[in-house]
């Protein structure tokens, strides 16, 4: 529906841009846009809107007049000045076991440098997520812009209002591949239309997978053998095995020292990372953390009825001493070593929940049988899960930047070289000595699906007996299976088997929510409204206040009433109201 | 008459000038790097938009920062949290050290001396990103240390860092444990320094360990006492924001939050760079206030000038 | 005094002294511990196996004892990189406090008979204290000076740390006005004097400043974040930052998992900590010597 729309208006624009082209005469040299591209920033400073208009007709057209080759190389270079984040991860999956090679100087720069004579500098670069968007602002605030970063969605509304990047969407119309428009479109277009204003595509997403994020209910399948329970299909089962999993002394080991569900407070019990509750809202239909549709209006989740509901059920657990009393200062990490410890074997959390902090229960405790399974519902029919957008940055190009497709030509060859048919996954994306490769590369535009895609080519290849002939990740996750059942693997093996496995496992669990079209994803996808931007982080504040006070019996169930007297009160009615003026603008 | 003037006045600018000299790098220095960017407080007055940059065609927008900052729920808490822990900080960082360096003073061995004095300073040197960590170890309800030794004396856990009711305090204490170390031996030191021909007339007269502690040693720190309070009065609106931002969570903002980590959120979080200014200069404001008052005071009450 | 006491204890060592003294005693290693229990607690989880302390089951002594953590961290180039950084930060960084700290100081101490601008300009100092204008316009500064990326930009902005100047001053004010006088009287210039009588008397209150400005450049990151261009270029807390903090970094983006298993071994991260606290700890029992007279000496003046 929104897919086709976007699609159909980037379809026409395309059409148009050839007639353009057909009637307007050939301008080869790459120089002419430029010199274009530079007159008309300088109106644009003034007057902003339709001086803008006016740049992308001009730059459309120019760069349509050139020979729109998505993988042309600049013959003479083109050099890039990127601001770019790193992570730990690169270092110690990829760069540490790559002699030779830097963030400086690695197979991704160098692959841009010979497919389409691209040279990357880094201008920056930060560890850390909440470091660089730091950087990002204070960078943005001093006015001195790399040609390319990747930006928050507020931080591209800013930029955009300041008319100082590139309007992307003929750019990205002309230049991208058709096999990147499929990539990226994957899950449809909620991130392209992230990033629209007033006609204007401000950025390109980082694309990456919505589905990913869903909660999944965690439990330990040896707990309910332990006990004799069947795999819950209620929330009342759930909470009846939560219960008998605190009381009944699960590990066997005569001690009353385990808790039922593992619940992560800090900062807030919507994490979906260990220890998250929105898959147990998820159960009654409440979505607490994004905006859902109701009577063709949209509202916020946070401030629904349902959440009262999964609100009493919680607090009544607290009270039954299911919840462990402190989880309230518990962030993610700290709360996940009960679940190390062998103390709590019912948890709600994301697929990889595994890898970070099951393996370690496993390793102490090779009994430890962590099962990922649908979040249950209310009325025993597989719940609705909420997600939220999947991305969560997009790549702007400065205005002063004379190629800004040199930016989709390099999102092409990421796709290409990842997933296309000329590409190697195995080498550019992850190989098995350094499964991190990708991140080397300064464009990272992800496949969405390509994990759900991964397990499934790994269970047809399993049914096909055919497991010799998979290729890049889906292999490189295969070995790791394959050294698990083999018995060769330590726990961080047993952790893949977990979320690869076959059923039941975190992707036969979400492949099956998305091929069942049960993944809920915020119906809101636009870019923050301006009331949004100065209120919403307070609102939340007093969203996880509240819910958290309320699950601990601080606060009777009436507080969340008051909560959403004073949710609508400061900020909250107003932000709806844009919402839904957006909503109904992208209808 | 006249020229005699002069004369006295360039004899003194003569003499005068090395120290104009001298002070010339500091105050180069302190201009460019502490001057110029003050030019930046009238953010707060703008409607500020990070991408048109600071001196970009900025929105003027007078007192609308501050207005909409004080009807922001979290201000005025912030600003209650923020003297009510300062001012806590401020009095025990005094008290504490001043005891345990007369404590300190009464042992004999030097040896146990020294080592306390290592063993108690330690702290002092790791830094809030460390500390912290440490304490969400060792003073969790359920696996901490200090629980479990209260659960030992058949008391509840507490719940120090999640409880309003606690976490002030909480705040408050691990400030102290972590400072005052520090303290205790600039105090120390200060006792060393008193004229030891007082304790032995004291002794002849027939005073108590006591007395001699009330009436020598503590006048005997009466300086340094009055220097470390009034340095420490000019952070009554600093209440730590390098500990309470590692320690925080969002239960815990009704008594937590200060004005520092308010100032974080809304301004590098939320990169609402106006209204943050506006804390900034509103706290500057009133911490000159405290300041003055506190030089004046030192200055009339123990003719003590600080600078 | 400490002469002196035995002999006090012998005339009137009653119950109630005795008691007094075994209760101080007691009460003091109390405190020595409650201080050293955080870095043994470190020490510790540095010293055991990762799944034991993903299980919270360390506190005071290593369970599972293995040294994989240090030979990890014994072989990572950022980590010991880092340390240089901070090394070289500390050097520069107190050469410059400490020099600056004694020229502004040493005018500033004199009079107002003898200096008659020195009020204004002790305002001019102590207002920075006070005033500031915030992240955005510090950053400009620092980058329209082209000190980004590189080491100055670490040191040279807290070029003049107030608050120590203000306890030299105070130092300063403790000597003898005499000295000076006589010192005037043999023709000796103010550079001179405050080289050849005021610094070497005031050894100690040097070291005092020294050691606040060590442990601030050792201990500050925020700045190394914001104003380096590469991780590479990160002080060593700086880095730690960015390895403690990513530990708690709780991600909703699917790609950022693949962080959390990478940083979430406590082990290696207490190695890191442990480490980068020893050398200031190193440093101290040197400064130790200095200090303790050095705090005061002129604030308690005459």
């Amino acid at each position: 529906m929104k897919k086709k729309r976007v699609l159909s208006i980037l379809m026409m624009q395309s059409l148009i841009l050839a007639s353009l082209a057909g009637c307007g005469g050939k301008a080869a040299e790459d120089g002419a846009p430029a010199a274009e591209a530079e007159s008309s920033t300088a109106d644009t400073e003034t007057d902003s809107e339709p001086a803008a208009e006016e740049t992308d007709d001009a730059g459309a057209q120019d760069a349509a007049q050139e020979s729109a080759d998505p993988f042309g190389k600049y013959e003479d270079g083109l050099e890039i000045h990127f601001a770019r984040q790193v992570d730990e991860n690169m270092y110690d999956n990829a760069l540490a076991n790559l002699p030779g090679q830097s963030v400086e100087e690695n197979i991704w720069l160098d692959t841009y440098q010979e497919e389409i004579g691209v040279s990357v500098v880094y201008d920056w670069y930060v560890k850390g997520n909440p470091e660089y968007e730091q950087k990002v602002n204070v960078t943005i605030a001093s006015g001195e812009l790399p040609d390319v970063m990747d930006v928050t969605a507020s931080q591209m509304m800013q930029l955009a209002d300041a008319g100082l990047i590139w309007d992307m969407s003929e750019v990205f119309d002309t230049y991208a591949a058709d096999f990147t428009k499929e990539v990226m479109m994957q899950e449809g277009d909620t991130a392209f239309v992230a990033a629209q204003k007033n006609g204007m595509l401000c950025g390109i997403p980082e694309s990456s997978g919505a589905a990913d994020s869903v909660d999944l209910l965690w439990i330990r399948q040896d707990w309910l053998d332990n006990l004799g329970l069947e795999q819950p299909k209620t929330i009342d089962e759930l909470i009846n095995v939560i219960e008998k999993f605190t009381t009944d002394d699960p590990d066997g080991n005569g001690v009353d020292d385990t808790y039922g569900l593992g619940v992560a407070g800090s900062p807030n019990v919507l994490r979906r990372n260990y220890g998250s509750l929105v898959g147990f809202f998820d159960a009654f239909g409440a979505h607490p953390t994004i905006w859902v549709e109701k009577d063709g209006k949209l509202v916020y989740g946070g401030i629904q009825p349902e959440c009262k509901e999964a609100l009493i059920k919680l607090q009544e657990l607290y009270q039954k001493g299911c919840i462990d009393p402190e989880f309230g200062v518990m962030d993610p990490s700290k709360a996940g070593e009960a679940a190390a410890a062998g103390k709590c074997g019912v948890t709600y959390g994301q697929q990889w929940l595994p890898l970070v902090y099951f393996h370690s229960n496993y390793s102490l405790d090779s009994n430890a049988q962590w099962t990922a399974f649908e979040p249950v519902s209310v009325s025993g029919d597989p719940a609705e899960v909420s997600a939220e957008v999947g991305v969560t940055r997009w790549i702007v190009v400065n205005k002063d930047f004379e190629h800004p497709e040199a930016v989709v030509k390099m999102a092409n060859v990421f796709i290409e070289k990842c997933w296309g048919e000329t590409g190697d996954n195995g080498k550019y994306y992850a190989p098995p000595e350094a499964e991190s490769i990708w991140k080397l590369s300064p464009v990272q535009t992800q496949m969405p699906l390509k994990n759900v895609m991964a397990f499934r080519d790994i269970e047809e290849a399993k049914a096909n007996d055919a497991t010799a002939s998979l290729n890049g990740e889906a292999k490189s996750i295969w070995d790791k299976l394959d050294r698990f059942y083999s018995g060769e693997g330590t726990s961080m093996e047993w952790g893949w088997e977990r979320i690869y496995g076959p059923d039941p496992s975190s992707y036969s669990a979400i492949d099956r929510m998305i091929s069942e079209d049960r993944i809920y994803i915020n119906r809101f996808s636009g870019a923050p409204t301006e009331t949004m931007t100065e209120k919403m982080s307070t609102l939340e504040s007093m969203r996880d206040e509240a819910f958290t006070k309320i699950i601990m019996g601080e606060s009777s169930i009436d507080e969340f009433d008051a909560f959403v007297e004073s949710f609508n009160k400061l900020g909250g009615e107003q932000i709806t109201a844009e919402v839904n003026e957006w909503y109904a603008s992208a209808q | 008459m006249k020229k005699e003037k002069m004369q006295r006045r360039q004899a003194r600018l003569k003499k005068e000038l090395p120290f104009h000299i001298m002070l010339l790098p500091g105050v180069i220095m302190t201009f460019i790097f502490s001057y110029v960017p003050m030019a930046g407080m009238v953010i707060a007055f703008q409607k500020f938009i990070p991408a048109k940059g600071l001196f970009g065609e900025q929105k003027w927008i007078g007192f609308e920062n501050f207005i909409y900052l004080f009807n922001m729920p979290g201000a005025l808490t912030a600003l209650r949290n923020t003297i009510s822990i300062a001012f806590w900080k401020i009095i025990l960082s005094l008290v504490v050290p001043i005891v345990v360096a007369i404590l300190l003073n009464e042992v004999r061995s030097s040896k146990f001396r020294r080592t306390v004095q290592t063993a108690i300073y330690l702290p002092y040197f790791m830094s809030w990103v460390i500390f912290s960590g440490v304490l969400l170890d060792i003073l969790s309800p359920s696996s901490g240390i200090v629980n479990r030794f209260l659960n030992m004396l058949g008391m509840n856990s507490i719940f120090f860092l999640g409880d309003n009711r606690y976490f002030q305090s909480t705040i408050i204490w691990t400030d102290i444990w972590k400072g005052f170390g520090f303290g205790t031996i600039v105090y120390l030191a200060a006792i060393t320094g008193i004229d030891q021909s007082l304790y032995e007339a004291a002794t002849m007269d027939g005073a108590g360990r006591f007395r001699k502690m009330w009436h020598i040693t503590l006048p005997g720190m009466r300086m340094i006492i009055v220097l470390m309070a009034v340095l420490s009065l000019g952070n009554i609106l600093n209440a730590g924001f390098d500990q309470i931002w590692n320690l925080i969570s969002p239960q815990v903002y009704e008594t937590g939050d200060v004005i520092d980590t308010f100032i974080y959120r809304i301004g590098m979080i939320d990169a609402q760079f106006g209204p943050a200014t506006a804390m900034g200069v509103f706290k500057s404001a009133v911490s000159c206030f405290f300041i003055s008052v506190s030089y004046y005071l030192a200055y009339k009450l123990f003719d003590y000038r600080v600078f | 005094m400490a002469k002196k006491e035995p002999q006090t204890n012998k005339i009137k060592m009653s119950a109630a002294d005795k008691v007094f003294h075994v209760c101080n005693t007691v009460f003091l290693i109390l405190l020595a511990l409650i201080c050293i229990l955080p870095i043994i607690n470190i020490l510790a989880i540095s010293l055991s196996s990762n799944a034991s302390v993903t299980a919270g089951l360390v506190t005071l002594w290593p369970i599972d004892f293995t040294i994989n953590s240090y030979k990890y961290v014994a072989i990572r180039p950022d980590f010991w990189r880092s340390m240089g950084v901070s090394l070289l930060r500390c050097a520069l960084g107190v050469t410059i406090n400490v020099f600056m700290c004694v020229i502004t100081a040493y005018p500033l101490s004199k009079s107002t008979h003898r200096f008659k601008a020195r009020t204004a300009y002790a305002w001019f100092f102590f207002l920075t204290m006070l005033l500031n204008g915030g992240l955005i316009p510090w950053f400009m500064t620092i980058k329209s000076l082209k000190l980004l990326g590189t080491i100055w930009a670490l040191v040279l902005p807290g070029a003049v740390p107030v608050f120590s100047v203000v306890l030299m001053l105070n130092f300063f004010r403790g000597i003898p006005e005499e000295l000076e006088e006589a010192a005037v009287m043999d023709g000796a210039g103010q550079w001179t004097i405050m080289s050849k009588i005021y610094v070497p008397l005031s050894k100690a209150s040097m070291a005092t400043i020294c050691l606040f400005s060590i442990v601030y450049h050792w201990n500050s990151w925020f700045d190394g974040i914001i104003l380096m261009n590469r991780p590479t270029q990160y002080p060593l807390q700086s880095y730690l930052h960015t390895i403690v903090i990513q530990s708690s970094l709780t991600a909703v983006n699917s790609i950022d998992w693949e962080t959390l298993v990478s940083v979430s071994d406590r082990t290696i991260k207490c190695s890191q900590i442990f480490l980068s606290i020893i050398p200031i700890m190193l440093v101290y029992p040197f400064l130790q010597k200095y200090f303790v007279k050095g705090m005061v000496l002129g604030s308690v003046k005459g």
